[in-house]
């Protein structure tokens, strides 16, 4: 007979996926606007490069095309990793997988229903709760959000779980968890 | 007797593009693992697709323009420029050409392309509308 705990474990023993949204399953228009302190734009970073750029003392970084709903939808392009979202989607469909997928991203909530829809219809289905966006919150960097997340996430399943990020920092903390499988994406 | 606009546009020399990933770097995929086969350094592996480089040097003795245009970031150039260059491909390309994540049909009508191939069908739909010929690759690894 099965022990209470094997049952728990056997009845729960679901994976989940977690994708980090820019340059990881998409690539967008939106940059990163770097402004001086007259607020005169003098570069716009891409993810890729904000990611190993150091910010000078008269700068500061304007994040807000990332909150554009409709540089979001008119630009938005899957990268080759997209294919592994919709697979692990597909398996779900099929009863095939007992795997979750979340969204981890550094944008803020604006965006959350745009991210939904879109991968709606590119048939991937994520129900709205589980797309975590962390952009509104300044009390941390970013990497530390995601591992806060990405704890949280790790506490609700026994399976692996697999975290997929284009960003090395946020790759460093989030294999500081036990359990999870941190991938970088190049 | 022929115009010089007609004069012009008769000589004008055609051109051909193909996209990187997965249609001339034929990536590898690890099925139980649900991501690319990757090296020691955490990069996807992957090798030459064959066909796609003769069609390539087919199109170059053929009289065409031959772009590269891939969605990567430029960032990217040097290591897309080895891979092309070890496998004898660099000689027959016009240029080598970064969207930096833009889809690439304004990139393809700028420079001229009439016949683009890819593994992405989002962006051959996306070349019909600007009536360029999109030709799909598919990759059976994936």
């Amino acid at each position: 007979m099965k022990t209470f705990k094997q049952y728990l474990t056997e009845s729960f023993s679901d994976s989940a996926y977690v994708f980090d949204m820019d340059d990881t399953l998409v690539t967008t228009g939106a940059k990163i606007l770097v402004r001086d302190q007259q607020g005169n734009i003098q570069q716009r970073l891409t993810p890729a490069q904000y990611n190993t750029y150091i910010k000078k003392p008269n700068e500061t970084l304007d994040v807000s095309e990332f909150r554009s709903e409709d540089i979001f939808q008119n630009t938005a392009k899957p990268t080759k990793y997209f294919k592994i979202i919709q697979n692990v989607s597909n398996a779900i469909k099929r009863g095939t997988s007992d795997s979750h997928i979340y969204i981890l991203t550094a944008r803020g909530e604006a965006v959350k229903n745009v991210i939904y829809k879109y991968l709606k219809d590119k048939g991937v289905e994520v129900r709205p709760i589980e797309i975590h966006t962390i952009g509104d919150n300044n009390s941390k960097s970013i990497a530390e959000l995601k591992k806060d997340v990405l704890q949280s996430i790790r506490n609700k399943h026994i399976g692996e779980v697999t975290f997929f990020d284009d960003d090395v920092k946020n790759i460093q903390l989030a294999n500081q968890i036990q359990g999870i499988n941190a991938r970088l994406v190049k | 007797m022929q115009s010089f606009k007609e004069h012009i546009m008769q000589d004008k020399q055609r051109a051909v593009s193909f996209d990187f990933d997965n249609t001339i770097f034929k990536l590898h995929w690890d099925k139980e693992n649900n991501d690319f086969v990757r090296d020691e350094r955490g990069d996807p592996t992957g090798e030459l697709n064959t066909d796609i480089a003769q069609k390539i040097k087919d199109y170059r003795v053929k009289g065409y323009k031959v772009y590269v245009i891939t969605t990567r970031y430029a960032i990217w150039r040097e290591e897309t420029e080895n891979f092309l260059k070890d496998n004898n491909l660099w000689g027959y390309i016009d240029d080598l050409i970064f969207t930096n994540g833009a889809w690439k049909a304004q990139t393809c009508k700028k420079h001229g392309v009439e016949i683009h191939y890819d593994d992405d069908r989002d962006e051959l739909r996306r070349l019909g509308y600007k009536g360029i010929k999109g030709i799909l690759v598919k990759n059976e690894n994936i």
